[in-house]
C-alpha cells in the first residue's frame, strides 16, 4: 500500500517527462553538439568527420602569435558592441515603456485607441521594422533627411545607418520603438494590480503626482519591472535580426550573434563558430546569473 | 474644533443617483457611525467627505471651511480603510511616519509621534516587520497608527473592522471607543453591522439608497425608529413586523388588531391615518412576552428554537405572518408546542402604509 503523498510524487514526475524531454533534445543536445563542435576543426569538407583539436578554437599560441575567438578583437568588440546595444536599448525601452504604460492609465475615451496604438510597433516584423527605418535615414531621399535639411541643421543628407558614429544609436532608437510595448503591456499589467486603496491612503497620507509614483507605484511595480528587464536584456544580448537587417557586415555594430553567424556560414569555419557561439552563451549566462542574483528576482515572493 | 456640515449633497455615479441632498450636522469630538445596507451610499459619504470622491452639488465644510474642492491632504483628515491599505513594501514604522515625511517634520518630531501611536496601539515590538508579517488585527493596528501619527482633526473610517474574526471584532470595538475618549478627535465611522452603530456611537446616521432615514442616538433610534425602515435595522434579530388594522382612534391612541385574535390601543398618533386603514405593528423579539399577560396577545406552533444560552428565540408562524419572540435562557419550549405570545402596548410601533412611523 502506497502512501498518498509517494502517489502524488510518482504523478508528478510522469508528469515530467514529456517537458523534460523535449527540453533535453531542443535545449540540452544542440548546446551539447555545439560545444563538441567547438574542440574540432570542422570546416565545410569535413564536417561529418572532424578531428578533435581541444581548445585551439578559443585561444592557442602558435609560434609567439595568439590566436582563437579569444584573441580575436573583431570577437571582443562584438561583445562590446553587444552589451552597449543592450544596456542603452533596454534602459531606453524601460523608461518608455513606463511611460507608456502610465498614458495607457488614463481613463478617457480614447484608451482604446491609445492601447492598440501603443502596440503596433510590438506586432510589426523586424524586418518591416528595420527596411521602414532604413528608408526613413536613407541618405538621399530620406524623410529624416529632409526634413534637417529642410530645418536647416544639416546641409545634405548624412547616411545614418552606415555612418560609424551613428548606426549603434540608429539600432539602439529603432529597437526601443520596436520593443518599448513588450515592457509597457508588463509594466500596464502591474499597475492595473495596484490596490486602489493603498493609492488612496498614499493621497489621505498628502501624496501629489510626484510623490505618489516615487514612494508608492515606483517601489510596488519594481518586480514587474525586473521581470520586463531581464526579459529584455537577455533578448538584447542575442540580438541577431536587427543588426544583421540593418547592417551585417559592419564592425561598428556586429553582435556577438552576428560575427558567430558570420565565422560559421560565411567562411564555414564551424568549429570556430561553434566556440564563437558557446562565449556568447557563456557570457549571457554569466550576466544573466549576476543580474538575477542582484536584483533577487528569484525571490519575488518575498520582495513585498 | 471640528465640526462637520454637509448642506444638500449630491453625489451621481453616471446616471446613478447615489446621495440625493443629504444633510447632515457632525459635532465636533463626536463619534457619528453612518449604518446601512449594502449599496445605501454611507462608504460614498464617507468617501466625499475624505476627499477621495467629488460632490455634484451641495457643499461640505470642515471647521467652518468649504472643502469641496480641497485635495485629501489638506482636509486635515485620516482615514482607516476596509482592506487597511497599509503600504506592503514599507516597514510599520515608515507606515506610520509616510504622512509625517511628506510633511517634512524633523526626524525627532516623526520618531516621537510614531512610537507614541505604536504605544497607544501595543505594536512596539512590530515597528521593523512589513505587513504581510502581521495578522489581521495586527494590520489593523498599523493602519490606525497611520491615522493618529498625523493627529488629524477628523478620523474617518471605513468598515475597518469587517476583516477581523468575531472574537478580534469585538475587542477592536471596545479599544476603538477607548481611542475615541483618549483623542478627543471627531471620528465618522461606516459600517453595515448595526452591533457596531450601536455600541460605539454618540449618534448614528441610517442610510437607506442614498437618503438619511434617520439620525439620532442609539436609543434613540431603538426606541423610536422614524419609519420601519430603522425599525428593521437596529436591533438583532430584527424588530417583527405584522398586517394589521386600525380600529378606532381616540386623542392619545391608537386601537389596531393582532391577526383578527385580539386587539390592542397603542398610544401613538398619526394625523393622517383613520379608521379602517392598514398598518404594520412592529415589536421587537425581546419586549414579546412568551406566556404571560400582556395588554394583546395570539397564540401559535413553535417551528424552531435557538438557545443561546443567555436567551432562547423561539420561531413562530401564524398565517403566513413570521414572528420571533425572546425568552429565557432555559426555557422549556420545545418545537411544536403551542406558546401564547403577549404584546404590550407600551413596546409597539406603529407604521403607515408608506413605512413612516405614528408619533
Amino acid at each position: 500500500m502506497k502512501s498518498v503523498s509517494q502517489l502524488r510524487k510518482r504523478t508528478a514526475l510522469i508528469f515530467l517527462i514529456p517537458v523534460t524531454i523535449v527540453l533535453l533534445s531542443s535545449a540540452l543536445y544542440p548546446l551539447i553538439s555545439t560545444l563538441y563542435l567547438s574542440l574540432t576543426d570542422a570546416e565545410l569538407e569535413n564536417f561529418l568527420d572532424p578531428n578533435y583539436v581541444g581548445f585551439i578554437n578559443y585561444l592557442e599560441n602558435y609560434e609567439g602569435m595568439w590566436y582563437g575567438v579569444l584573441a580575436d578583437s573583431l570577437f571582443w568588440n562584438s561583445v562590446r558592441n553587444t552589451i552597449v546595444f543592450s544596456v542603452f536599448s533596454v534602459s531606453l525601452e524601460v523608461i518608455l515603456g513606463i511611460s507608456f504604460a502610465l498614458i495607457m492609465l488614463i481613463e478617457n475615451k480614447l484608451k482604446w485607441f491609445v492601447r492598440a496604438a501603443v502596440l503596433i510597433p510590438w506586432a510589426i516584423p523586424t524586418i518591416v521594422s528595420a527596411r521602414m527605418f532604413e528608408w526613413m535615414l536613407q541618405d538621399q531621399f530620406g524623410i529624416f533627411n529632409y526634413i534637417l535639411i529642410g530645418m536647416g541643421i544639416i546641409e545634405q543628407g548624412k547616411a545614418w545607418t552606415t555612418d560609424p558614429q551613428t548606426s549603434m544609436i540608429v539600432i539602439i532608437i529603432i529597437d526601443a520603438w520596436k520593443t518599448s510595448p513588450f515592457v509597457a503591456i508588463l509594466v500596464y499589467a502591474g499597475l492595473k494590480a495596484l490596490p486602489n486603496e493603498v493609492l488612496e491612503a498614499g493621497k489621505v497620507d498628502g501624496t501629489n503626482g510626484i510623490t505618489q509614483f516615487y514612494y508608492i507605484i515606483f517601489p510596488l511595480i519594481l518586480p514587474a519591472i525586473a521581470v520586463a528587464i531581464v526579459f529584455r536584456g537577455l533578448d538584447a544580448l542575442r540580438v541577431f535580426d536587427l543588426i544583421y537587417l540593418i547592417n551585417a557586415g559592419s564592425k561598428d555594430i556586429m553582435s556577438m550573434t552576428v560575427y558567430a553567424r558570420r565565422e560559421m556560414f560565411e567562411y564555414s569555419h564551424f568549429g570556430f563558430g561553434a566556440a564563437a557561439s558557446t562565449m556568447l552563451t557563456l557570457i549571457i549566462g554569466v550576466i544573466a546569473v549576476i543580474f538575477i542574483q542582484r536584483t533577487r528576482l528569484h525571490k519575488l515572493d518575498e520582495m513585498e | 474644533m471640528a465640526d462637520i456640515n454637509i448642506n444638500t449633497v449630491n453625489k451621481y455615479f453616471g446616471d446613478v443617483h447615489v446621495i440625493k441632498d443629504v444633510s447632515l450636522d457632525i459635532k465636533s469630538q463626536s463619534f457619528t457611525v453612518l449604518v446601512g445596507p449594502s449599496g445605501c451610499g454611507k462608504s460614498t459619504m464617507l468617501r466625499m467627505i475624505a476627499g477621495l470622491e467629488d460632490i455634484n452639488s451641495g457643499t461640505i465644510s470642515i471647521d467652518g471651511q468649504v472643502v469641496n474642492d480641497l485635495p485629501p491632504k489638506q482636509r486635515n483628515i485620516a482615514m482607516v480603510f476596509q482592506s487597511y491599505a497599509l503600504y506592503p513594501h514599507m516597514t510599520v514604522f515608515d507606515n506610520m511616519a509616510f504622512g509625517l515625511k511628506l510633511e517634512k517634520r524633523s526626524k525627532d518630531e516623526i520618531n516621537e509621534r510614531v512610537n507614541e501611536a505604536a504605544r497607544i496601539l501595543q505594536i512596539e515590538d512590530y515597528l521593523q516587520r512589513k505587513p504581510k508579517q502581521l495578522s489581521g488585527g495586527q494590520r489593523q493596528r498599523v493602519a490606525i497608527g497611520r491615522a493618529i501619527t498625523r493627529k488629524p482633526k477628523v478620523f474617518l473610517f471605513d468598515e475597518p473592522l469587517s476583516n477581523l474574526d468575531a472574537a478580534l471584532r469585538v475587542q477592536m470595538r471596545v479599544e476603538l471607543a477607548k481611542l475615541h475618549n483618549e483623542l478627543e478627535a471627531t471620528m465618522i465611522y461606516v459600517t453595515h453591522d448595526q452591533t457596531e452603530a450601536m455600541t460605539l456611537a454618540d449618534d448614528i446616521v441610517v442610510l437607506d439608497t442614498g437618503i438619511v432615514s434617520q439620525k439620532g442616538s442609539p436609543l434613540e433610534l431603538y426606541d423610536r425608529p422614524n419609519n420601519m425602515f430603522v425599525g428593521g435595522f437596529i436591533g438583532s434579530p430584527k424588530m417583527n413586523f405584522i398586517s394589521s388594522k386600525i380600529l378606532s382612534k381616540s386623542s392619545d391612541a391608537t386601537e389596531v388588531d393582532i391577526m383578527g385574535m385580539s386587539k390592542i390601543s397603542v398610544s401613538k398618533m398619526s394625523a393622517s391615518s383613520s379608521e379602517g386603514d392598514s398598518v404594520t405593528l412592529g415589536i421587537r423579539p425581546e419586549h414579546l412576552i412568551v406566556n404571560g399577560d400582556a395588554d394583546g396577545s395570539w397564540e401559535s406552533k413553535v417551528f424552531v428554537v435557538e438557545k443561546l444560552g443567555d436567551v432562547t428565540y423561539l420561531y413562530l408562524e401564524k398565517d403566513g405572518e413570521p414572528l420571533v419572540a425572546e425568552t429565557e435562557g432555559h426555557s422549556e419550549i420545545k418545537v411544536g408546542d403551542t406558546v401564547k405570545v403577549g404584546f404590550p402596548a407600551g413596546r409597539c410601533q406603529l407604521f403607515d402604509s408608506s413605512g413612516q412611523a405614528f408619533k
